[in-house]
This record gives C-alpha cells, structure tokens and sequence, in this order.
C-alpha cells in the first residue's frame, strides 16, 4: 500500500544519501553493506528492531514490511527467505528489499510522514510524493553512490554493488534525473 | 516488540564482532527466525546456548555473568515445580501467575519493591 507524503526531488533524494551512509557508519562510496547496518538499526533509530520471520508469516508478495511499533520505533519484519537469500548469497534483489523498508524509517524519522488521505485522481500518487518511490529511489542512491557510478555500465553497478539486474536498470536509467524536477507518475514496484 | 536484554546483549556482540543474525544463526545451530523469535522475547532462551556463546566469543567471567543476567531477565516461561505443594498452595500460584498478564510496568515495580522492603523487614 502507498501513501501520499511531502514531495521530494531525486536530486534532493540523492543529496539525502551520503547522511544516511553516515549514520550507519559506512563511508560515501563503495557497497552499502546492507546486513551489517540492519544490525545497526537500534543504534540510529531510537526504538527501533527487525525481526526475521518465517515466510508465511508474511503475505505472499510481501518480501520485507516496516510498521511502527508500541515503543515509538518501527520494526521491519523480514522474510526468512529473504534474509537467506541476502546473507548466504548475497543477492542483490533482497538486499535491496531490506535496505528499502530501512529508508522507510529514514525517510519517517526526518519528517517524510505518510499523508492518511486515499483519494486521489485516478488512484494515483505523482512520484514525487510517494512515499514508496521516495524509499525506492533513496534505496537505489544509498546501494549506488552517484559520483563514483555514474559512468559505469549496467554490468559494473550489478556487480560492485551487489544489486539486482533490473535495479541496476533502473537506476541508469534515473541516473539522468539528478534534476529539481519533481518526477511524475510512476510504477511504484521494482 | 522491541529485543529483550539477551536479544540487546547479542546484537551488541555482533556489532562488536562485525557479524549478523545470520551468522550467530549457524553458531547455535538454529534457524535464523528461531534466534530471531528468541531475541525478540517470543521464545526462551534455550540452555545449551550460554555454553556455545561464551566459547564462540570467549566471553570472560564478567561477560558471561552478563549473559546470564541477561537470560534471565528476558525469560518468557518460568517452570513452577508444585509436587510438593498442598490444593491451596497451588492455587495460590496459579491465581499469582494469572494476576501478572494484566499488570502493567508501573503497578510490577510498586509490587516488587513492596514484596522487597517487607523481606527487608523481616
């Protein structure tokens, strides 16, 4: 499910990027070592947890979830799958999953709070103000630092940052963006 | 639901160590959402884990009466032996044992010091 939030520009997504590297130790380039920071979580976000949960625990299509919890924190529930698949192979698509329900947090904590209203023209939320194309794009920034990316192929970005095929994709193809432009309408899913 | 202090006390001797869940995971022989289940205080703690913990990390005396505090602190079930005990007795500890889901922090605390000034007393 999305929701509406304050609106964001992928510049100022990017901008974003570097701040949250720092918060979890983690210098401004290379790979984002997505396992190491989750197991950071507590120390940056005050009350907050993850758990890893057997996969039927989570609905079918559902990798990864971050919901507030009763201490004032979030906790993201994760897959067991999911987790497997990220710590003993490394693949990209689920590490990216995970770090993707950490920018949820992020993004929260620095005010970038969900908007509780559902009606919009045709269903839709402009890009911009998604709160899951925020944490998707922050995710891509965070796993695929700019300056040290930006002339590689495709096949470079999937390999040195241990990210999944099509995420590499798509982040070549946004990597143009780096604009004030508020982005329009999007397909939210990776 | 937050980590208990064991859930705490292993998360803090990863970062220290720069490993994962999953790799305490293999450590203790269990399945990543039972350690998961555990840390976050919906399962105990099993026993034959202090021993394998203090190995792994060659704890000293100090770190491994820090674990156990730990355990015990964040013990989900306690075994109440009552072979001994008359109807009345047992009871007693059943009506004392219902009596706690409902309590909140504050009201356990009171109680606790309550129970430990009267033995202060005695």
């Amino acid at each position: 499910m999305d929701y509406k939030t304050k609106p964001l520009t992928r510049r100022e997504i990017r901008a974003l990027a570097p701040y949250y590297r720092e918060l979890f130790d983690v210098p401004a380039t290379g790979p984002f070592p997505v396992l190491e920071a989750l197991e950071k979580l507590p120390d940056v976000f005050k009350g907050s947890n993850y758990e890893v949960v057997e996969d039927k625990d989570l609905e079918p299509k559902v990798m990864a979830q971050c919901s507030p919890n009763e201490t004032g924190g979030f906790t993201i529930k994760i897959k067991e799958s999911v987790y497997q698949g990220a710590y003993e192979n490394g693949v990209g698509a689920f590490l990216g999953f995970i770090n993707h329900e950490m920018c949820h947090v992020f993004l929260f904590v620095i005010g970038y709070t969900p908007i509780y209203e559902r009606s919009f023209e045709n269903n839709t939320i402009p890009a911009y103000r998604s709160v899951e194309w925020q944490a998707k794009a922050l995710d891509g920034e965070v796993m695929i630092p700019y300056e040290e990316c930006k002339d590689m192929s495709e096949s470079e970005i999937e390999e040195k940052y241990h990210v999944s095929k099509s995420f590499a994709k798509y982040y070549k193809k946004n990597l143009k963006k780096g604009s004030d432009a508020y982005e329009g309408k999007e397909k939210t899913h990776w | 639901m937050s980590y208990t202090s064991f859930g705490e006390f292993m998360r803090v001797l990863r970062v220290k160590n720069h490993e994962v869940m999953g790799d305490v995971a293999k450590i203790l022989e269990v399945k990543v959402p039972f350690l998961s289940a555990v840390e976050n205080g919906k399962k105990n703690v099993p026993n034959e884990w202090i021993d394998k913990i203090v190995n792994h990390y060659e704890l000293n005396s100090e770190e491994k009466k820090k674990l156990e505090e730990s355990i015990e602190e964040s013990k989900t079930q306690y075994k109440i032996i009552m072979n001994d005990s008359g109807i009345n007795q047992r009871k007693a500890a059943l009506q004392f044992a219902r009596s706690f889901d409902g309590m909140d922090d504050e009201t356990a605390i009171k109680i606790m010091n309550l129970l430990k000034n009267k033995k202060g007393s005695d």
